[in-house]
């Protein structure tokens, strides 16, 4: 059985089939289709997931002054084994409101290239004082 | 503690629960100086804390005993001390139900006794009668006897109505003061020296041991006449609100050899309850239910109450009773220990007691230190009137005095800011989130604190001036959350507070919701020319979406893969340019339907309580999108104690997400909904450890993308077939214990038990539309959604009233949610544009096999099309699906649809078109595997 620990097996999860794909990888990052897809996009998936899997990563940072923290997510998948290390940078940056949505967080997360960006708009209207002190009424 | 000599006498009263509670008030009578020590950190902590909150009639014990006397003496004293204090109480009157011939003479024998005990208000009522007065009860039913003067009290707030009394008449009240040494005074006098676990000591003149299930040891510290407490479990489950009308009355089995049997009663909340069993046990501190126990007083309560099971029940929770050796109280000074009295030995009936031994105590005090009467007293204490009793004047009287008053924290029983932060800072300290609850009704409702809970310990650490980490739900111990964020107190002052009121007081369509659906509705009405009006209990648009920040939105409505919150950007952006007025932080608390509908005038009235406000804005259509909430803890009949650290997933999403704070360190989900799965993946990413995720059914319950990408990358197990059976942890959360469950029974397999270690449990056991107005306006509910039943167009039973996304029934995804606002929202700007109007004749739409639930539940026979959305009960391979046309028991085959898979995760959509449904009674959807 020399080549049974070259075989992954992958789910699919592009649809809710869920089906168990067979992957074999040749050693040097590639990857050939074995069995088990139902159809082409699960063949392609498997194959992937075994040789280059990505994943977008969403965490939440601490801006001072705000009592909300900010949502923040990488601008594309990033390569699955550095997930957590982006959580980790996400959180070490250094952000100031106001903060709208997609403005870069982290230029360049673990060398990957993909910045994280924020998913929510933050702004300064956080009242000063006990709750209340100053609700104001507006109209639209 | 030195004291001159014109010093007034001090009396320690140790115990805060309802006899220390009530005889620290009768004390401030009298010129003397009241210090009450509790060991624990609130009122009622003990056995006032979980009673049947039953004030007995008094005809049960047996006469000449302290218990007949002071049950019949408390019993009369109830209703001028529920005036004075300001407690719920309620003569519902109690009936002892005889169903079987045998157990007749033991009615007789209870008169009896009542007589002798001078009880009056009593008579026995024949089978008819007793049905006719309590139609739920068995029809077994041979014979009842009624006392006219049994009640229902609330024992937390009798405790803190005279504790409140007591401390406003100057007594003090000091908690975390267990009592380890008390020093006699010598036979040269002087004072009683107190000691406490913390190093305190309080010197006293005069002791009273009100000690509860710990009244024995305190006795013993000073008198040789030894007392003997055995601790005796009771267990309760308590229902939901909607079944607490079910029965009126308090109804008890008669005694016999089997024991006392299970009452089934109303609450003075509203709910019913079923209990308590009687359980000898050595521990005094272990207030674990037992899953024997739980299936004993259901099976009990069936005597009485056919229909008990486990369905609509809330909670379930177990009280120790002081049961003393000779049976009876031991009230009075101790023989050997002048000076010192004892109101020990109180179990049943000792709630319908205490004010009447409080009497007897303080006056024996008082005639021992000769201490006189205290003119200044002031027997009434003023409750302060909750939001939820007030009517539409008073509220917005309080909400203009202090905006707080109009920001709703908890929806379920509109609890304010306002009354919260009143709360907090009462004279008697809030040292647990218990406390709170109970002292103003916070978290009590149907989501358990779900949505609340997170927001309240904001307040709180914002008031007391304190980090969430020093929060504690109901014990010392019992921490809610493990980190927050340095600067989290600072910033808990800079919450974010836009209100708007509305524009103007009528509007054509008003939205309640602003997440996925409320905001599609919103902006469909809008864009079909209708004048709208939106209003959403939240700060910022989007509902739930805003604490998702996960992505995997939009693919559908966008196709683009977006997170949550810009997901409701993307819609909030787009309703900038349409006529539509927002009212964000506004709770609207009421709907009526006004008289005017038919003429096609305004014909709902909106009440809307915010920081800005009340205000009545009249609309001629409404569209419910008021999303769902999840399902708690309470529901899952999980046996074991109560310990802080069992969140909703929702609740931990929001506390990570929106809070900054960790939930725990250590963590098992049960339940492998979409949330849980999402949920088991964030606090992995934030440090935490996921042990497992434990789903009770065959099959997970979330979407395979989240199994995979939440669990599979971060090597969280998922098991299933099983579930937790029992927690442990009398303060927070120690361990779990998970069992495999039998697929055939649904029941946990014996032997299969297993214990996790854990300091967290995060629950996805599934989300319930919410729909408090749709069922104030009348709407029909389908059970099988949860949500109400609704036509093609989105219209409820009552004209002019849509529904659509969660609120109608639960989604997998958002996208689908605002296409049904979509819908709704056109629809509901359409009918007021046609000016109501008789809707044509319709058709129903009914689940066949293998559909948990279906919608639309109606077709109009000239709709030229609609989609079905439904969901399959069972994984089906190679699936199929079909909508059969039923007329007169013939089928006729309208629509077929094949899918490699099918799973209950995922909704299926059907659409017909082109189908003259007028040939057909009902449509019926089924699937089945090929």
């Amino acid at each position: 059985m020399q080549g049974s620990d070259r075989i992954r097996e992958v789910t699919c999860i592009r649809c809710p089939m869920g089906c168990v794909v067979a992957v074999e990888c040749d050693g040097s990052g590639g990857a050939r289709y074995v069995q088990g897809a139902s159809c082409v996009r699960g063949r392609e998936y498997a194959v992937a997931e075994a040789t280059a899997p990505e994943r977008m990563v969403a965490t939440v940072i601490d801006v001072p002054g705000c009592p909300e923290p900010l949502s923040v997510k990488t601008e594309r998948p990033i390569p699955k084994h550095l997930v957590q290390d982006a959580v980790c940078m996400a959180k070490q940056a250094a952000v100031a409101l106001p903060v709208h949505i997609g403005q870069v967080i982290v230029p360049n997360v673990c060398g990957t290239g993909v910045p994280i960006v924020a998913t929510k708009n933050l702004d300064q209207s956080f009242a000063s004082s006990r709750a209340f002190a100053d609700a104001t009424t507006s109209e639209k | 503690m030195a004291r001159g000599e014109t010093a007034k006498p001090r009396v320690a009263v140790i115990g805060a629960g309802v006899v220390g509670c009530c005889i620290a008030r009768e004390l401030c009578r009298f010129n003397v100086e009241v210090s009450v020590l509790e060991a624990g950190d609130d009122l009622a902590c003990g056995s006032t804390r979980a009673n049947s909150g039953i004030v007995h009639a008094g005809f049960d014990p047996q006469p000449g005993t302290l218990k007949a006397l002071y049950n019949a003496r408390g019993s009369k004293l109830f209703p001028q001390w529920a005036d004075e204090l300001g407690f719920a109480y309620f003569r519902n009157e109690s009936m002892v139900a005889a169903f079987s011939d045998d157990e007749l003479p033991g009615l007789d024998e209870l008169i009896e006794r009542g007589k002798a005990n001078g009880i009056e208000g009593m008579r026995l009522v024949g089978p008819e009668e007793a049905k006719a007065l309590e139609p739920a009860l068995s029809s077994d039913i041979r014979g009842a006897l009624v006392a006219s003067t049994g009640a229902i009290c609330d024992p937390y707030g009798v405790s803190l109505g005279a504790a409140e009394n007591a401390a406003n008449n100057g007594a003090e009240f000091l908690f975390d003061a267990k009592v380890v040494a008390i020093d006699a005074p010598g036979a040269m006098g002087g004072a009683f020296r107190i000691a406490t676990e913390s190093g305190m000591v309080v010197e006293a003149d005069a002791v009273v041991n009100a000690a509860g299930i710990h009244a024995d040891e305190i006795n013993n510290l000073v008198s040789s006449h030894h007392l003997g407490i055995t601790p005796v479990r009771g267990e309760y489950i308590l229902y939901e609100p909607a079944m607490g009308k079910l029965f009126r009355r308090t109804v008890f089995q008669v005694p016999g050899p089997m024991g006392k049997g299970v009452l089934v009663s109303p609450t003075v909340h509203g709910n019913l309850f079923v209990g308590p069993n009687a359980v000898p046990q050595e521990s005094k501190e272990d207030l674990g239910t037992s899953e024997e126990g739980l299936d004993f007083i259901v099976r009990q309560a069936r005597r009485t109450w056919p229909e008990a099971s486990n369905r609509g029940q809330i909670t379930n929770f177990a009280g120790l009773r002081a049961s003393g050796k000779t049976r009876d109280f031991v009230v009075g000074e101790a023989p050997d220990a002048p000076r010192f009295f004892n109101a020990a030995c109180i179990d049943s009936p000792g709630l319908s007691s205490a004010p009447a031994i409080a009497q007897d105590i303080a006056r024996w005090v008082a005639d021992a230190l000769g201490a006189s009467e205290n003119p200044s007293f002031d027997p009434i204490r003023k409750r302060r009137r909750l939001l939820a009793e007030m009517d539409s004047k008073e509220v917005a009287e309080a909400v203009k005095r202090d905006p707080a008053w109009g920001n709703i924290v908890c929806s379920c029983c509109k609890v304010s800011e306002g009354e919260i932060v009143a709360a907090l800072h009462d004279p008697l300290p809030v040292l647990s989130l218990d406390a709170l609850k109970w002292r103003c009704g916070a978290m009590m409702g149907p989501c358990h604190g779900g949505f609340c809970t997170p927001k309240i310990i904001r307040i709180v650490c914002r008031e007391l001036g304190c980090a969430p980490e020093d929060i504690d739900k109901r014990l010392r111990g019992s921490w809610m959350v493990a980190r927050s964020r340095a600067d989290y107190l600072e910033v808990s002052r800079l919450d974010a507070r836009g209100c708007m009121s509305a524009a103007q007081d009528t509007y054509d369509v008003a939205v309640v919701g602003a997440g996925a659906a409320g905001m599609a509705a919103a902006k469909a009405a809008a864009r079909a020319g209708a004048r709208v009006l939106m209003v959403d209990r939240g700060q910022g648009l989007g509902g739930i979406l805003r604490q998702c920040v996960h992505s995997g939105f939009g693919l559908e409505r966008f196709s683009e893969e977006l997170t949550g919150p810009e997901y409701a950007e993307r819609e909030g952006a787009a309703m900038a340019d349409l006529d539509i007025a927002v009212m964000e932080g506004s709770s609207v608390v009421g709907v009526t339907q006004d008289g005017a509908a038919a003429d096609g005038g305004s014909a709902f009235k909106l009440d809307i309580i915010s920081p800005a406000g009340c205000q009545s804005v009249a609309c001629r259509a409404v569209v419910l999108a008021t999303g769902s909430r999840e399902r708690g803890f309470g529901a899952l009949n999980v046996a074991g104690e109560r310990p802080s650290g069992i969140y909703t997933a929702g609740s931990a999403q929001t506390l990570i997400n929106l809070q900054g704070c960790l939930p725990g360190k250590r963590a098992v989900v049960l339940g492998s909904g979409d949330i849980g799965l999402i949920m088991a993946r964030r606090m992995t990413l934030e440090g935490m450890e996921v042990v497992g995720v434990h789903e009770i059914m065959p099959h997970p319950s979330g979407l395979r993308r989240n199994i995979v990408q939440c669990l599979d990358d971060f090597d969280i197990p998922l098991h299933l077939s099983s579930t937790v059976v029992r927690v442990e942890g009398s303060t927070r959360l120690e361990a779990v214990w998970v069992a495999q469950v039998d697929q055939q029974t649904r029941l946990p397999i014996e032997g299969s038990e297993q214990r996790i270690e854990c300091d967290t449990l995060v629950l996805s056991v599934g989300l319930i539309p919410e729909n408090d107005l749709a069922k104030a306006l009348g709407v029909q509910c389908d059970p099988s959604t949860g949500g109400p039943k609704v036509d093609e167009t989105f219209q409820t039973s009552v004209p002019g009233v849509f529904s659509c996304g969660n609120s109608l029934h639960i989604h997998d995804l958002a996208d689908w949610a605002s296409a049904e606002g979509d819908a709704a929202g056109t629809s509901a700007a359409h009918w007021v544009r046609a000016g109501g109007g008789e809707r044509p004749t319709s058709i129903s739409v009914v689940k066949g096999v293998c559909v948990g639930h279906v919608v639309p539940q109606w077709l109009y026979v000239d709709a030229s099309e609609a989609n079905l959305e439904f969901r399959v009960s069972a994984v089906l391979h190679d699936a199929v699906f079909e909508a059969v046309g039923m007329k007169d028991g013939r089928e006729e085959l309208l629509r077929k649809r094949r899918a490699r898979i099918a799973v209950p995760a995922e909704m299926v959509r059907l659409s017909l078109k082109g189908i003259d449904l007028a040939k057909y009674d009902s449509i019926e959807v089924r699937a089945h595997a090929r």
